[in-house]
């Protein structure tokens, strides 16, 4: 379970204090698909960055599966995210040096939770299951925007965390890649049973998510939860 | 103000780290060839003048016997001679006034030293020594404290005499202490008898020619004098040519200045490169900020005019750091050389070229060598400066770069293949940083197989002296004598004499040309010696057939200047005797270049056939065994007392132990191996400032890269270790790459720096030992040199490095 408590988040810039989130409560239970929506520069990404522990609040608590993550310093938030939290951006961000199954390997090597050999097997396997095993091999510049996204999405799920984050996680793809990825994490939703909180500027993707809240001046203008035939 | 303008400043203020980084690289060059270029200028300019106040003399000339006024009138009126001044050196012992440790010196008698002629002896303080008073020399006072000694005590013929000392003078020609020189006194004539000499007797001459100074003719002025002396049964020891205008120790010092501007000139180039991958870093960042201002309508020639006026504010702002301490330190540095030369330094100088290279290594190379990154940014089309996005990805567009992965993905954990794949990221960074640490390894192992050939050539040297100690006669003396005094003294020591000559060696009538500063000198012994032989280069060693046949050997160096084959024939004058001697080897003369007599080998059988007296011997050699140079030194001390018995003086230039004898040629080889030591260490410190400043760069452009390892759950130890892996990579990279290059210029190198440095042509070790010490040293210092920046890493906070 994720709790915000009266999280506010302020930026200082030339001197003057600036507000980007003001008294924001949540809560989003586990195995929740919410779609975080809002016009630019309100508060979303700041949002699902103090959920993730990349940044911390000014004022109130995080408290993200029993973990205060407003407690916890930087080097416990990334040990904690490591196999708690994976999190997908929006230019898909791979270690351009890396092939696409080092890149799924990595969060592995971090974790160190399996065997070298089984760390190489689950990231095939994800790779697999993404439908982009057959460039495992292959350097991020030598593959489709559509089929970086996808190994991104594997390597957010490479220790399997329980919580899953993503920044306009179509935002750089093309309509129908786009479709295909929004797809893939609805399958994820269903399939692992994993928490997704997802920023989004595209309604329709917004629509097919359980939960949508709208960002709006910093506070939440609306938190509705949807219910499917 | 110009919003160009505007953008200049805001970026040179907004990325601090690297316009310092950028400043401080240009610093290291401008710093470089000031100091270096600025001291060697202001110390050779002072030592000329310090020579040209002394009016030092063209010939000197060191007398075995005294040589008396009707001489010196002869000498004058020889033809090209413009004045003759006469004095006397002796070595005298000395003590401290109520202190048992004797030691030898050099007294110098002149007859006046208000109406000094040449070579002219300075007064510091105090005066000029009156009758029964001595003066202290300058550097001799630094060792000698005479306001706590006032008083010397001498071994005279007449007994212990003690003096008061009346002042210090500077002489233009004497070795520091500091350096093995011994101390130095003077007494006007009155001294004279005081030591067993006659009233106008000298053992010392100096002389000037005619001007102007032609070196042909002071050779041929100086055999015309000895001839004279020749007459008059006075042997010469040594002669001593002097340019009037250039200082003697440039011979000292030209090798080591050699060195020197190379350093300066690598230093330039290295702060060159480092400069580049600074500012090439500085326009990868700004690709987005150049494609929009293209987009807005900019030309390239505005974009170059903005990065290169970013690159002109940092050089100036170098050049104001850089110069003045540039200044100082040339100043200060020279002063602190010119001291061991002893001469008064005169500050507030400055040498011109030193301020033109400081200009340009500080303002032309700068902008020279980012000009081509400069105009390559400027150039790039908008669409290709727009569309950068992510972890710029553009690793892997080519085959190599597959291949890289292909075979880290092998053998290596994730992390440090993309560590290893991050050198490559950038390939001119990759490739300016591999070039400096390229040089740096290489300079080091080039250097230190210098090194390794000096100590080797050294002990080849050694290796052929079979005998422990050496000694050398005053006067040559009767060769039984001394047998049974050595015999008597340790009876196991085996004793070989050789007998030492002056001579002349004509070719075609002319004089030959020698290397020898102090003239050449015939070295007579037995042909079947086996104490010693000389380093054969060409031709043959001397053996028992040799025994009294006219045979000689010469040394490399004077063959070839004079074109002297083996199997020649030369005319030499020993005396009155002028005979044909043929040359049957060439040999290697070590430590050539300093002022030394120049020996010509020959079977002492054949000198003894004709000198008048064939029981005199110059020199005897003893084998005995000697464990170390404590044993050696007191074995010659006690020698010493037991000749000193007999009055038997040795000759303090001459009389030495092999090992002493190893550490004086170690302490000539020291000045150029402290240099080369010193180049190696300011190469090292170049290499790792390239290295800290490339590992900062990564820091500084892969951000956004330390912020995606956070998010997904990096430690800081995870990144600190990325990033020093990087750093450690590269460094085994270049050390593996430098080996073959440094195998294979090594050789060339040392042979032509000895020869360019010492003169000799030396034996050839490659340092392998110093691969080891060289990457353990390199790893250290990058270890240390990679981890600032590589912590700098751990300390950024994701959200900082994602919103970048």
């Amino acid at each position: 379970m994720i709790q915000l408590k009266n999280v506010s988040k302020t930026y200082r810039q030339a001197g003057m204090v600036q507000p980007v989130l003001t008294n924001i409560n949540l809560t989003i239970e586990p195995g929740e698909f919410v779609a975080i929506v809002g016009p630019s520069g309100n508060g979303k990404s700041t949002l699902l960055n103090l959920l993730t522990g990349i940044d911390s609040p000014t004022q109130g608590e995080i408290v993200v599966n029993r973990s205060p993550l407003h407690l916890m310093t930087h080097e416990q938030l990334a040990v904690w995210r490591c196999s708690n939290v994976g999190i997908v951006f929006q230019f898909f961000q791979l270690l351009p040096a890396l092939n696409l199954l080092q890149n799924v390997i990595l969060p592995m090597d971090f974790l160190k939770a399996l065997s070298v050999e089984q760390r190489r097997k689950r990231a095939m396997q994800l790779l697999a299951q993404m439908g982009i095993a057959e460039v495992a091999h292959r350097l991020p510049s030598q593959v489709s925007g559509g089929q970086q996204q996808r190994a991104a999405i594997a390597r957010a799920l490479a220790n399997d965390p329980p919580l899953l984050v993503a920044d306009e996680p179509t935002g750089n793809l093309d309509t129908t890649t786009a479709n295909n990825v929004f797809e893939l994490f609805r399958h994820l939703h269903h399939e692992f049973d994993k928490t997704l909180i997802m920023v989004t500027h595209n309604p329709s993707l917004a629509q097919s998510a359980s939960r949508v809240i709208e960002i709006q001046k910093g506070q939440i203008f609306y938190d509705r939860l949807r219910s499917f035939a | 103000m110009n919003i160009l303008w505007s953008k200049i400043w805001v970026d040179l203020w907004l990325h601090k780290g690297r316009t310092w980084l950028a400043i401080i690289n240009m610093v290291i060059g401008i710093f470089s060839v000031g100091t270096l270029f600025g001291m060697i200028d202001l110390q050779l300019s002072q030592m000329d003048s310090a020579h040209q106040k002394s009016n030092p003399s063209h010939i000197s000339l060191l007398l075995r016997n005294s040589a008396n006024g009707e001489v010196v009138k002869t000498i004058r009126a020889l033809p090209h001679v413009a004045g003759v001044e006469p004095l006397t050196q002796l070595s005298v012992r000395f003590r401290l006034a109520n202190t048992s440790h004797w030691q030898t010196g050099t007294l110098f008698i002149r007859e006046n030293y208000e109406s000094q002629l040449f070579d002219v002896t300075t007064l510091v303080s105090g005066s000029f020594p009156s009758p029964h008073q001595i003066a202290l020399e300058n550097l001799s006072a630094q060792e000698f404290n005479p306001s706590i000694n006032p008083t010397v005590e001498f071994e005279t013929p007449k007994g212990i005499a003690t003096f008061n000392i009346s002042g210090i003078v500077r002489h233009p020609f004497v070795k520091p202490p500091k350096f093995g020189g011994q101390m130095h006194f003077f007494a006007d004539k009155t001294m004279l008898e005081t030591f067993g000499l006659q009233q106008n007797s000298f053992r010392q001459l100096l002389v000037q020619t005619i001007p102007p100074y032609d070196l042909e003719d002071v050779q041929t002025v100086a055999r015309d004098i000895r001839t004279v002396l020749n007459q008059n049964q006075i042997l010469v020891n040594a002669t001593l040519l002097q340019d009037p205008q250039q200082h003697w120790g440039r011979t000292f010092l030209a090798g080591i200045h050699y060195v020197l501007q190379i350093m300066a000139m690598t230093a330039l180039m290295l702060a060159s490169a480092l400069t580049i991958k600074t500012v090439s870093a500085h326009l990868i960042e700004q690709t987005t900020q150049i494609g929009i201002l293209k987009a807005l309508g900019a030309q390239t020639s505005t974009i170059c005019n903005i990065y290169l006026t970013e690159i002109m504010i940092m050089a100036i702002i170098a050049i104001v750091i850089a110069m003045p301490l540039g200044v100082f330190m040339a100043d200060w540095s020279a002063c602190q050389l010119l001291d061991l030369f002893n001469i008064a330094c005169i500050h507030a100088n400055f040498s011109w070229r030193a301020v033109e290279w400081m200009i340009i290594g500080g303002i032309v190379m700068p902008l020279l060598v980012t000009f081509f990154p400069v105009l390559q940014s400027a150039r790039m089309r908008i669409h290709c400066a727009l569309n950068t996005y992510g972890l710029m990805g553009t690793f892997g567009l080519n085959k190599f770069e597959y291949w890289l992965n292909h075979l880290t993905e092998q053998g290596l954990p994730t992390l440090y293949a993309a560590a290893f794949g991050n050198l490559f990221r950038s390939k001119l960074r990759f490739l300016l940083t591999q070039s400096v640490l390229i040089a740096t390894c290489m300079t080091f192992l080039l250097l230190t197989s210098l090194i390794a050939s000096l100590h080797l050539t050294l002990d080849n040297e050694m290796a052929r002296c079979e005998f422990a100690v050496r000694l050398g006669f005053s006067q040559d003396q009767s060769r039984q004598k001394i047998e049974t005094l050595i015999n008597n003294f340790d009876a196991k020591a085996q004793i070989e004499t050789w007998r030492r000559v002056p001579l002349e060696i004509f070719k075609k009538g002319t004089t030959l040309q020698q290397k020898g500063s102090l003239g050449i000198q015939l070295l007579a012994l037995p042909a079947h010696s086996t104490m010693y032989h000389p380093l054969i280069e060409k031709g043959r060693a001397l053996n028992a057939e040799d025994a009294g046949h006219d045979v000689l050997i010469i040394s490399s160096d004077t063959a070839e200047r004079n074109g002297i084959e083996i199997g020649d024939n030369v005319e030499a004058q020993i005396g009155n005797i002028k005979q044909q001697w043929q040359i049957v080897g060439t040999y290697r003369w070590l430590l050539g270049n300093n002022f030394a007599v120049e020996a010509v080998y020959a079977p002492l059988e054949t000198l003894q056939k004709l000198l008048p007296r064939q029981d005199l011997a110059t020199y005897a050699l003893i084998r005995t065994p000697i464990d170390n140079i404590y044993d050696e030194v007191n074995y010659l001390a006690e020698l010493q007392k037991v000749f000193d018995e007999q009055y038997i003086p040795f000759d303090v230039y001459t009389t030495q132990g092999t090992l002493q004898q190893r550490q004086f040629a170690q302490n000539q080889f020291n000045a150029v191996i402290h240099t080369l030591m010193g180049l190696a260490s300011m190469m090292a410190a170049i290499g790792s400032i390239g290295l800290s400043g490339t590992i900062a760069l990564n820091v500084l452009q892969r951000q956004r890269e330390i912020g995606v390892l956070r998010a997904i759950g990096a430690s800081s130890k995870t990144i600190l270790t990325l990033f020093w892996f990087e750093g450690i990579a590269h460094t085994i990279l270049a050390w593996l790459l430098s080996i073959p290059i440094a195998y294979a210029l090594a050789k060339p190198c040392a042979i032509e720096l000895g020869q360019i440095m010492l003169g000799i042509k030396l034996d050839f070790k490659f340092a392998w030992d110093a691969t080891f010490y060289c990457i353990i040293s390199l790893l250290f210092i990058v270890s240390l040199a990679a981890y600032l920046p590589a912590r700098k890493a751990t300390k950024l906070t994701v959200s900082n490095c994602l919103s970048r």
